[in-house]
């Protein structure tokens, strides 16, 4: 942890949460009959970067409102940073910094006039805050023109400025990336990265699963407001199969070998390596198995050049688990 | 009360450029230009027109400035108390945990900070031009300039907290235009004519105000059709202020952000 993480953690830390920064409780948010978010628990850890997915309509912003105490809930229960909302909203929300939907501006004021209104909102430290979130999110040269003149990917960047006035432990993204170029896209992930370096949470919703991907350590899918899955990215990519790449010597012998063993539950043979599927739950029975069969093959004199785990995309784990197949990254 | 919030609240009224033209062209340009062309009229023919200052001129003004700066202090009502929401601005405001009730009252005296100096500015015209387009008439004496201000300031200062509380309220600026405009000089003047409405009338505060202007005294056109006394009229302000404010208020606290 670096020495601005530790100041981050120490400054702000929440009061007996543990390590959770939301922890959801059969929350549950009905728009008159509809329900839109339907008793989700959820558990976001500290110092992580959580993707938050789900197809357009699935309830991520309404969740997003909800433990934010924007609208109201029907029932269930919400700490944000460990405190109690909306009773300790004021609490909770003096470190959060959030960009709900789209980040809107009074257009007729300069950037920095609209990071003043927010910061006045909040405690005096904000306003001494200006100018560094300015600089962080590259905008101090562009702050005193309109937003109105304002890109999109600059109106998000500002967003992101305003967030960092209150220096946040947890930092609400929802659609960051949204009508962001290639260029931009890869600004932001790194934005990200730093935050999460500096051991603030970053909580990203978003349709692009590659993004979350590419960004999240955590992911929780939401479909027509049910939380399907959480946990780490890589666990929920994989599902309950990890597939390992062997590339040997001895390809005929190491597929009789491999296709033997019971930890395996399918095998593809491809011109230069095997591919087997192994069937596990935790990632640590995965790992178990990859070593046994690496010691069947070596016992049996074939010579190993190389064991590599499949790349499994999120994306069509996340078809899989939704069955959406509309949903695209 | 928090300070940073009103100012907050003023640096969006004054970035606001058309909104600070109109309300200098409806407080001042309109006062300004009706002297200027009775003045006019009174060079070019004064024994068909009276000279545009004196008592008379006075009394004229305050009927125009409370008018025309009546129109401009709903315009920054209706604009101070839709700003953030229409902007949607409002749920950014709400997620830094600050309460929905200090956001609310912060915007009161906000808009007052924008809406006085100008107000004041529209009224040293009025007060200016009486004195030197006085002519042969009476000078209005400097109790009766300052109790002229002092109603010019309740008169546009209410029609403000009133456009401000009801567009909290209703969330639409060009409604509440439309409502209180047509109020203010269609529906409050006919129903003050409606004789069998009786005491009832005393509760319409175009009524309260008229009845605390000083013009009637000086027998100037703003004498009301009602007969109340400036303690009840000043209740029924009160109370309209009250009832509105608590209105858009919990309209603000309860709304979705």
């Amino acid at each position: 942890m670096s020495m601005r993480s530790k100041e981050v953690s120490e400054r702000s830390a929440p009061q007996g949460c543990g390590d959770a920064v939301i922890e959801t409780h059969g929350l549950t948010k009905r728009f008159g009959d509809r329900v839109a978010v339907n008793n989700v628990d959820l558990v976001v850890p500290g110092a992580s970067a959580f993707g938050f997915v789900g197809p357009n309509g699935a309830g991520k912003t309404t969740l997003i409102r909800t433990i934010l105490g924007l609208t109201r809930r029907a029932s269930g229960t919400v700490r944000l940073l460990g405190y109690s909302m909306p009773e300790q909203h004021n609490l909770a929300l003096a470190r959060v910094g959030a960009i709900v939907e789209e980040p809107l501006f009074h257009l007729h004021l300069t950037g920095r006039e609209n990071l003043k209104v927010v910061a006045a909102a909040r405690e005096p430290q904000a306003q001494d805050r200006i100018a560094p979130a300015l600089a962080r999110v590259g905008l101090a040269d562009r702050a005193d023109e309109r937003v109105r003149a304002y890109s999109t990917g600059m109106r998000q960047r500002l967003g992101v400025a305003r967030c960092l006035l209150a220096d946040p432990l947890l930092l609400i993204l929802d659609e960051p990336m949204n009508g962001l170029d290639p260029a931009g896209i890869e600004e932001f992930r790194e934005m990200i990265n730093g935050f999460v370096g500096e051991g603030r949470t970053v909580f990203l919703s978003s349709h692009l699963l590659d993004e979350v991907q590419k960004t999240c350590d955590r992911v929780a899918i939401i479909d027509q407001g049910d939380i399907l899955t959480q946990g780490l990215v890589e666990d929920i990519a994989r599902g309950r199969r990890s597939a390992i790449r062997f590339r040997c010597d001895s390809p005929d012998v190491a597929e009789d070998l491999l296709g033997a063993h019971p930890a395996v539950e399918q095998i593809q043979r491809t011109d230069s390596a095997i591919i087997v599927a192994i069937r596990t739950e935790p990632s640590t029975d995965a790992d178990t198995a990859v070593a046994d069969l690496n010691r069947l093959l070596v016992e049996a004199g074939v010579s190993i050049f190389a064991i590599e785990a499949e790349r499994v995309s999120l994306e069509e784990r996340f078809l899989e688990i939704t069955s959406r197949p509309e949903v695209t990254g | 009360m928090n300070t940073r919030l009103i100012n907050s609240e003023w640096l969006k009224l004054r970035k606001r450029r058309e909104l600070f033209w109109w309300s200098i062209a409806l407080s001042v340009g309109v006062v300004a230009i009706v002297f200027g062309v009775i003045e006019g009229l009174h060079l070019a023919n004064p024994a068909q027109h009276g000279p545009a200052g004196g008592l008379t001129g006075l009394t004229r003004g305050l009927i125009g400035l409370s008018s025309a700066g009546g129109l401009a202090a709903i315009l920054i009502g209706a604009f101070t108390g839709t700003a953030d929401v229409s902007a949607g601005v409002f749920r950014d405001l709400v997620a830094t945990g600050r309460s929905r009730w200090e956001l609310f009252a912060a915007r009161v005296p906000g808009a007052l900070m924008f809406f006085l100096p100008i107000i004041t500015l529209g009224y040293v015209v009025v007060a200016a031009c009486s004195v030197v387009f006085r002519g042969s008439m009476p000078a209005a004496s400097a109790s009766v300039i300052a109790r002229g201000y002092g109603w010019v300031v309740l008169s546009t200062g209410f029609d403000l907290v009133v456009a401000l509380g009801f567009a909290s309220l209703i969330n639409s600026r060009a409604t509440t235009i439309g409502v209180l405009i047509g109020w203010q000089f269609i529906a409050s003047p006919l129903l003050l004519q409606v004789s069998w409405l009786g005491s009832v009338r005393q509760l319409i505060f175009t009524s309260a105000l008229a009845r605390l202007n000083p013009a009637p005294a000086l027998e100037g056109p703003g004498s009301t059709t009602v007969t109340h006394s400036a303690a009840v009229a000043a209740v029924v302000l009160v109370a309209w202020v009250a009832v509105i404010l608590v209105a858009g208020g919990w309209r603000t606290i309860t709304r979705d952000a």
